[in-house]
């Protein structure tokens, strides 16, 4: 991924604040700016509570930023569309329609030009992808928790969005569900190359699926502590990337940061020695980079 | 000889028409003193199993051997730990462990009772909490107690359900180090069910893989023969570790890929893009009837064989 590439997401000197009860400001998190190039699949890691989340939520337009903005495509945004799929821990769908029901509330949406046949056509395909040929109209409560995320991703991708945006997608399921559902979300983006921001606390999954690992720092006032690259080529096999020597070594760091680093802020730490990605993203958003690293 | 001991169990529920066999021709054995992972899928059958050796279900088929006896139901040679606790929620941590003391070691004096309460409660780190409410607790500590109140059984065995997959990534991995270190002093004969492959191969001697083969049978068990204690974040670097890990997710992995259905049929996407609904300046759909697309010749048309 060339930083070349326009970007589709600015994320520009975010903050985000809540008032306390004794008239000042609690910082959730603070000046966070990160650039994702056209395709890129890009993930924040930290702990609960962190702020993830809200960053993720900031530029779905589920919430207001206090400070600072989000560009998407060339364009401001602060409010929610259909151009950005969500896609949440819970799967978020409504019980009473089948699958193909919940897909087809979203194609209609977005495909309202288009004949009848033709969006039952997208809805139908995109369940397929993702492994639901046999299970088109059973309703939520007849599937597992696997398969109703399986939807979810559906949903999301039939959309055609300009970004995904994944809430820890696969946080409520087993280990080996995950694994699965990581490999489906792997191929449709593969297929389709959308955009993606994806929040995790999984060490591996963030291995596994993404160009780049944004490490953020404990809550509150959140920021982020360092960029990390992903060097495995794609197309991605699980097994390969799993005997890869720097698998284990790049795990290993993202482990040490959530443990022993992840309480350090990089603006109050004079040790702080960003990566070449971080030091790229800092001067891209002009933020004062520490004298120590330069 | 082994403590317990399956041989050919099957169980199925379901009456004769429609009968779901969960469990095929099971054979394990486990022997005193081992500690043993099973790990398998959600609803792959692993409580089924846990079930049959707690004597709370019967096989249809075959022999469960429990010291060379049939399992004929529960009892306290065997103590368990259930992924939901099962605490009574109007005891207290105390009350509640005395419940089990009280069964297994009736003519033991109030004073005996009470120590070796206490001395369980300080073994999973409780003491601060021993008189609180089961509500009063977190999670972990819920569980905590009924860990506690499994090992008060000094039962012969000690069977675990998913013990700590309720619980966030931080509190399993704490826990996983305390239970871990409490079995190092005690060397009592473990079987422990779960679906996290990592915890299993930081845990056990031996980990077996329930396959998803519909029914479950229990695969190849993988020696793990790294020294103890384990240090998991030393493990990371240990080749040893690192071959087992990929060993063990890969035979689980492709147990589930071989069992995928095999619907075959033909989809078309139509190559349509979506209207910009965000985007005022760019209402233009409102000038045509027709949807844009791409490209008008091109359709995608793919051949599913999951």
């Amino acid at each position: 991924m060339s930083t070349m590439n326009p970007a589709m997401l600015e994320i520009s000197r975010l903050w985000k604040s809540f008032p306390t009860p004794d008239g000042g400001q609690t910082v959730i998190v603070k000046d966070f700016s990160l650039k994702l190039a056209q395709g890129e699949f890009a993930t924040l890691i930290g702990h609960s509570g962190c702020g993830k989340s809200t960053v993720l939520s900031i530029v779905a337009g589920l919430s207001q930023a206090t400070h600072g903005g989000v560009i998407l495509a060339g364009r401001e945004t602060d409010e929610a569309g259909p151009d950005r799929g969500v896609v949440f821990q819970s799967p978020c769908l409504l019980p009473w329609l089948t699958a193909f029901e919940n897909v087809m509330l979203g194609v209609n949406q977005v495909y309202f030009t288009a004949s009848k046949i033709e969006r039952r056509q997208i809805a139908e395909y995109y369940l397929s992808v993702v492994g639901l040929a046999d299970a088109l109209h059973k309703r939520p409560s007849e599937l597992s928790q696997g398969m109703r995320q399986r939807v979810g991703i559906a949903r999301a991708f039939a959309l055609q969005p300009k970004m995904l945006l994944l809430d820890e997608p696969f946080g409520m399921l087993d280990a080996l569900t995950r694994f699965e559902l990581q490999q489906v979300l792997l191929e449709l983006w593969r297929r389709f190359r959308i955009t993606t921001l994806m929040v995790t606390h999984d060490v591996d999954e963030a291995l596994f699926l993404s160009d780049r690992v944004v490490m953020m720092t404990n809550g509150p006032e959140a920021e982020v502590g360092d960029i990390l690259r992903i060097p495995f080529e794609r197309p991605r096999d699980r097994k390969q990337i799993m005997e890869d020597p720097r698998y284990y070594d790049l795990r290993e760091h993202l482990i040490t940061f959530l443990n022993d680093r992840s309480h350090l802020r990089p603006s109050n730490d004079p040790a702080f020695n960003p990566s070449p990605d971080m030091a790229a993203e800092m001067s891209a958003s002009r933020l004062t980079i520490p004298a120590t690293a330069t | 000889m082994a403590l317990i001991e399956l041989k050919n169990a099957s169980k199925g529920y379901g009456s004769n028409g429609s009968r779901n066999e969960v469990l095929h021709d099971v054979n394990l054995s486990v022997e005193e003193g081992e500690f043993v992972v099973i790990v398998g899928y959600s609803g792959s059958g692993k409580t089924t199993l846990v079930n049959l050796i707690a004597g709370l279900e019967k096989a249809d088929r075959g022999e469960v051997r429990f010291d060379g006896q049939p399992v004929k139901g529960p009892g306290p040679d065997r103590s368990l730990v259930f992924q939901n606790y099962s605490l009574l929620p109007w005891l207290t941590v105390t009350e509640n462990i005395a419940l089990a003391v009280d069964a297994v070691f009736p003519s033991w004096t109030k004073n005996e009772k009470s120590a070796h309460i206490e001395k369980y409660i300080a073994m999973v780190k409780l003491s601060h909490a021993a008189h609180k409410f089961p509500k009063e607790l977190s999670g972990g500590m819920r569980q905590r107690v009924s860990v506690a109140r499994a090992l008060s059984m000094d039962a012969r065995m000690l069977l675990l359900d998913e013990p700590l997959s309720a619980l966030d990534a931080l509190t399993r991995a704490t826990l996983q180090d305390d239970i871990s270190e409490i079995w190092q002093r005690q060397r009592k004969t473990v079987l422990w069910i779960t679906n996290d492959p990592d915890e299993a191969l930081l845990l056990a001697d031996r980990v077996i893989p329930l396959l998803p083969t519909a029914p479950a049978t229990l695969g190849e068990s993988i020696p793990v023969n790294l020294e103890r204690p384990r240090d998991r974040k030393a493990v990371n670097h240990d080749p040893r570790f690192k071959s087992l890990r990929n060993e063990l997710i890969n035979l689980l992995l492709d147990a589930k890929g071989k069992q995928r259905s095999t619907v075959s049929k033909k989809l078309l996407l139509p190559d349509i893009l979506p209207e910009d609904l965000n985007n005022a300046n760019n209402f233009r759909f409102l000038l045509r009837r027709t949807p844009r697309r791409r490209n008008e010749e091109k359709r995608e048309e793919i051949e599913l064989i999951p």
